[in-house]
């Protein structure tokens, strides 16, 4: 329960930058369809989507450094519950910002779009590479970084990086897709349709995974944490 | 009945080791933690509150340590510092929705009260407070729950006069029940020798003194006279010697009185001059 109080904080924490989430969700769409049509835009949403949220969920860092974060430290409870809490906060963004591409997906379907499931299975691989980079990042502030002033410009890097990577390799895929397509799987003989169901059990797999490496980084920051002295 | 009980506190750092600190505080009495910058008093301090973890030793509050129950142990807490510790962009609703998530026992309607009475405005962020309105804030968020320890570490630092005449008498009523105690380090002395009942002397991160403050104020005579007429014997008991041009100055253990034949002046030290001819007395050793 506690560490959902803590959730709750650090979206107190970040609540400004909420105002910018319906611009940048427009701004998504806009990218994707400027790249491609159809289900290879969606992608490119998606992967976009995954870069800010990599940015956002990261955000309650910069906003507790040095003496402010005295107030959460003194709160009654356990570190454990305060790892958690911002965990959960990070889970909870990346979980959004999924829905917002699931809405989306839904969106195109019932426009007509032809949605091929192998797409949707790359669209849930690409939440799972999102929620990794998350717990990543994450592993990253608490183990180096946490409550560090003077770590401005390491952790712009850091937060922006990553996700920006995965984008810039989704837009690559999707402009190569043809290419890609007619060299690997097509230039093998596959039909790429016939592998849907083993593509959906990819990504289902990896969101799982993504999940459960997300809950060990959790239980060994909390580890390290706890040894740590704040003051 | 002890409320706190410090045993044998000590905390390596590279550059400093604060070391076998001890004492208890009894339940309805307020001491004063003393010493130097740089002394250990922040250390001691953020160990009683569990923001640093001890190489060596314990705490008890209320017989209750942070290991057994973290939880409980830091409820009993309400801490107030010399900076504000809230988040620079909350706002004050947003304290009063995570205290009352987190204290059972906070009340919403207490900390209005606080809020209204310090006119502390509503709807600015906590970074465009003046640094006494930060300070009235910590106060509001600790006294609007049910505590049992206050530590206040240099809280009342660059108040104004009446904002600290203002928190002295807060402390007194808090600790007027003989429930709850405080524990209050701070640099104005004087502050001290109107509200503290016991006294912690505290430097190089060693102990001192450490008595009731009456106790300590009667077991020092402050001296002064002219220093050719000092007495080699006498000379040997007085601390932190100080040239004036008057003559001299120094504490003098009340027990070493008969020493001082007619040749010199004595009185009552106060708490501040205790302090400064002892701080004065270990840099030169």
């Amino acid at each position: 329960m506690r560490a959902l109080h803590f959730m709750k904080i650090d979206y107190m924490l970040t609540r400004k930058q909420m105002y910018f989430m319906p611009a940048l969700l427009v701004l998504a769409w806009v990218v994707g369809t400027g790249v491609s049509k159809g289900a290879m835009s969606l992608l490119v949403t998606c992967s976009y989507v995954a870069f800010v949220a990599s940015i956002f969920s990261t955000a309650p860092f910069g906003y507790c450094v040095g003496k402010n974060r005295g107030f959460l430290l003194l709160l009654p409870a356990t570190v454990k519950e305060r790892v958690a809490g911002r965990f959960l906060y990070g889970l909870s963004y990346v979980g959004l910002l999924g829905v917002f591409c699931g809405i989306l997906w839904g969106v195109y379907a019932m426009m007509g779009y032809e949605l091929p499931l192998w797409t949707v299975a790359i669209g849930l691989c690409e939440l799972a590479v999102g929620i990794l980079i998350m717990a990543l990042e994450f592993l990253f502030f608490y183990l180096f970084g946490e409550g560090k002033e003077n770590w401005q410009q390491l952790s712009n890097i850091v937060r922006i990086a990553p996700g920006m990577a995965m984008f810039f390799c989704m837009t690559y895929f999707v402009e190569k897709n043809e290419e890609i397509q007619s060299t690997t799987v097509g230039g093998m003989g596959i039909d790429p349709e016939a592998l849907s169901g083993k593509f959906m059990q990819v990504g289902v797999i990896a969101i799982l995974a993504a999940l459960l490496l997300t809950a060990v980084a959790a239980a060994v920051c909390a580890r390290v944490i706890e040894k740590r002295d704040y003051a | 009945m002890e409320l706190l009980e410090v045993k044998n506190l000590s905390k390596h750092y590279k550059s400093f080791d604060l070391k076998n600190i001890s004492f208890t505080l009894p339940k309805g009495y307020i001491m004063g933690y003393v010493g130097a910058n740089g002394s250990g008093k922040t250390t001691t301090l953020n160990l009683i509150t569990g923001m640093v973890k001890c190489t060596e030793g314990e705490v008890y509050i209320d017989g209750l340590s942070c290991g057994e129950d973290m939880r409980a142990y830091k409820e009993k807490i309400g801490y107030v510092g010399d900076e504000s510790y809230f988040p620079e962009h909350f706002k004050i609703r947003h304290i009063r929705t995570a205290l009352k998530d987190f204290y059972p026992t906070f009340s919403t309607d207490r900390f209005n009260g606080f809020i209204r009475k310090w006119k502390l405005p509503e709807k600015k962020s906590v970074k465009d407070f003046s640094r006494g309105m930060k300070v009235m804030l910590m106060f509001a968020s600790v006294l609007a729950r049910d505590t049992k320890l206050l530590v206040l570490d240099e809280a009342t630092n660059g108040l104004d006069p009446v904002m600290r005449t203002e928190i002295l008498k807060l402390l007194q009523e808090y600790v007027m029940d003989g429930e709850r105690s405080v524990i209050f380090s701070t640099h104005i002395l004087s502050d001290l020798e109107n509200i503290a009942d016991y006294i912690y002397f505290i430097h190089g991160g060693r102990t001192v003194l450490y008595d009731a403050k009456d106790e300590l104020i009667e077991s020092f005579l402050l001296v002064k006279g002219e220093s050719a007429k000092i007495p080699p014997a006498l000379k040997k008991e007085l601390i932190g010697l100080e040239e004036k041009t008057y003559g001299f100055e120094a504490i003098l253990p009340s027990d070493k009185a008969e020493l001082l034949g007619n040749a010199f002046l004595f009185e009552k030290p106060t708490i501040d001059q205790i302090v400064i001819h002892y701080i004065k007395s270990r840099e030169e050793q």
